[in-house]
């Protein structure tokens, strides 16, 4: 094995490029491990680790880019370097010629009006910048995470002072005056107003709401700490409020994990007093509480967006779209082996997962997301009986994109369980939208395809299940996505909720 | 006032990944990507080494 390390002096980039290219460093021949990453000490640490040691990485700093490659001896440094060149000759040909302003202050003075500043810097930078953007009264959203509680609770209360808005940190999804911000899906604007603190919980919502022909006057994302009991609810309170004096909002629906009891207390509290109707799916929360408070509670993402569009238009009913097929369903049953018993679900959705485990609750679930410790699985890298992964979580993202941006994790994965001889059902989720993968259903079907020669080697019958979360404005098409996957033979659902129970029947 | 920004049309300083700029662009949405980098500020170092000069300023005017 040789080690390739340069490093680029004065040259950031942000992750995008660096996975790109990591990416394409990965797929040479030859070359067994491949890392990009900006020179701070966090990252020069993970190199080190990794068996990376050289006299030049000390030198290193986080304005520097490390690139860092193990390989055999078919491949040499030129070939190595050749591949860098060409990678940033197409990102220098990709990026405008126009001077980008280097401050927030000199970005303010070219676009006076700028209203709202989006940060997905890495974590310990974007705390910083979030506050110099909110002293100069723009709204903030923080795509990123790894920011501290303590950072949060300060930004959020600063902010509140000033009655600006902070969405984040860890804020995935927000729709605003009909813009979808980082990853959002193309829905109608609407009657709607939403506050979640999960960004594919509001994607699904939103995409439910779309699908029964109503839309959404606005979609505020709180990031997934807000209703912890250190940060209260700040966002979610706030944008409840500004929801219910935004003349285009009818109804206002909450999305969240259950909260911490006393933010639950505050929350619900706010929605009593809330002048419009008010939809809560605190995901396998107790619906008394809610009653009380006037709310209508929803038990799953799907219902949510059903009780509002209701409340909206009467006459809707349900979801259109096929009804679940219980001929086809029987069908499937006959195929299956007698050690075939199990399911395994492989998400790139935190909310949509843990949906699914929280609808499964009465079989046994083990999960890196469990519903109870009891059913942690005591390595994620390894499934055992009925497993559902989330795979965005860290253990699965350290050094790697999210798999909504690069599913190449779960296809990995997907192919380790294909060799499982007990496995009966895999369940998925597709996400579409801006910031998702271009094509994650023509991804999934290699993976599938690769699972189901595994399976069939063994004689026996795998089912695979999915539900794809999109519209057809989205950039991928929802259609041509959609008949990737009918294509390869999976069953699809119209929602998460309703793949979960596909799936359910499949393993009774 | 959060609804200012509800009833102002949205324009956008992207500090990070520069594919949000280009998808708010797609949505015509007014977007300027910040060229941004790290400060000397943001390494612990180099502002352990300012914080031990300002001490040395306070103590010595």
């Amino acid at each position: 094995m040789k080690a390739f390390i340069q490093i680029r002096r004065n040259s950031y980039f942000d992750s995008v490029t660096l996975m790109l290219l990591s990416r394409r460093l990965s797929e040479i021949p030859g070359v067994s491990s491949a890392s990009v990453q900006m020179g701070t000490d966090h990252n020069l640490e993970i190199l080190k680790k990794s068996g990376f040691e050289s006299q030049e990485l000390t030198t290193a700093g986080p304005n520097d880019l490390v690139i860092a490659c193990k390989s055999d001896n078919s491949i040499s440094a030129d070939e190595i370097q050749a591949v860098i060149s060409e990678q940033f000759n197409v990102k220098r040909s990709h990026d405008s010629e126009d001077l980008q302003p280097r401050s927030i202050k000199t970005a303010l003075q070219e676009m006076p009006l700028a209203n709202l500043a989006l940060i997905s810097l890495p974590g310990e930078y974007a705390a910083g910048e979030a506050r110099k953007c909110l002293e100069l009264g723009l709204h903030t959203m923080i795509f990123s995470d790894n920011v501290s509680a303590s950072d949060e609770k300060s930004l959020k209360d600063f902010a509140r002072e000033r009655n600006l808005l902070v969405m984040g940190p860890d804020c995935g999804t927000a729709i605003i005056n009909g813009k979808p911000l980082a990853f959002a899906n193309k829905v109608r604007r609407g009657t709607i107003g939403l506050v979640g603190a999960s960004g594919t919980g509001i994607q699904e919502v939103s995409v439910c709401i779309h699908k029964l022909g109503c839309g959404v006057s606005q979609a505020i994302g709180t990031g997934g700490r807000d209703l912890s009991q250190e940060i209260g609810g700040i966002t979610m309170l706030m944008g409840l409020d500004a929801l219910d004096r935004d003349p285009e909002t009818k109804l206002i629906i909450l999305i969240s994990k259950p909260p911490h009891p006393s933010v639950a207390k505050k929350i619900l509290s706010a929605v009593k007093k809330c002048s419009k109707p008010v939809v809560v799916n605190f995901l396998g929360a107790d619906p008394g509480p809610i009653i009380k408070s006037g709310g209508i509670p929803a038990a799953t993402l799907e219902l949510a967006a059903v009780s509002a569009c209701k409340k909206i238009k009467p006459e809707i009913q349900d979801l259109h779209g096929p009804a679940l097929l219980s001929s086809a369903i029987k069908t499937e049953l006959l195929k299956f082996r007698p050690e075939q018993k199990y399911l395994r679900g492989l998400y790139t959705g935190g909310t949509l997962c843990k949906e699914a485990i929280i609808l499964l609750s009465d079989l046994t679930i083990w999960s890196n997301i469990p519903k109870t410790e009891e059913f942690r699985l005591p390595d994620s890298s390894t499934s055992r009986e009925n497993t559902i992964l989330d795979l965005g979580e860290d253990e699965f993202t350290r050094g790697k994109p999210h798999p909504m941006i690069d599913p190449a994790a779960r296809t990995e994965r997907l192919l380790r369980d294909s060799k499982d001889a007990t496995v009966r059902v895999f369940l998925f989720d597709v996400m579409l939208g801006y910031g998702s993968h271009p094509d994650p259903a023509g991804e999934l079907v290699k993976g599938i395809t690769a699972a189901r020669s595994v399976s069939e080697k063994r004689s026996q019958h795998v089912s695979f299940v999915a539900s794809v979360c999109g519209v057809e404005e989205d950039p991928q098409v929802y259609s041509s996505q959609l008949q990737k996957l009918k294509d390869a033979g999976v069953i699809l659902a119209q929602t998460n909720a309703r793949a979960v129970n596909l799936a359910r029947e499949l393993i009774q | 006032m959060i609804n200012d920004l509800f009833s102002s049309e949205l324009q956008v300083i992207n500090i990070g990944l520069s594919v949000f700029s280009d998808n708010l662009r797609t949505e015509k949405v007014k977007t300027v990507q910040l060229d941004w980098k790290p400060s000397i500020f943001n390494n612990a170092e180099m502002a352990g080494l300012l914080k031990r000069y300002q001490n040395l300023l306070l103590k010595n005017p």
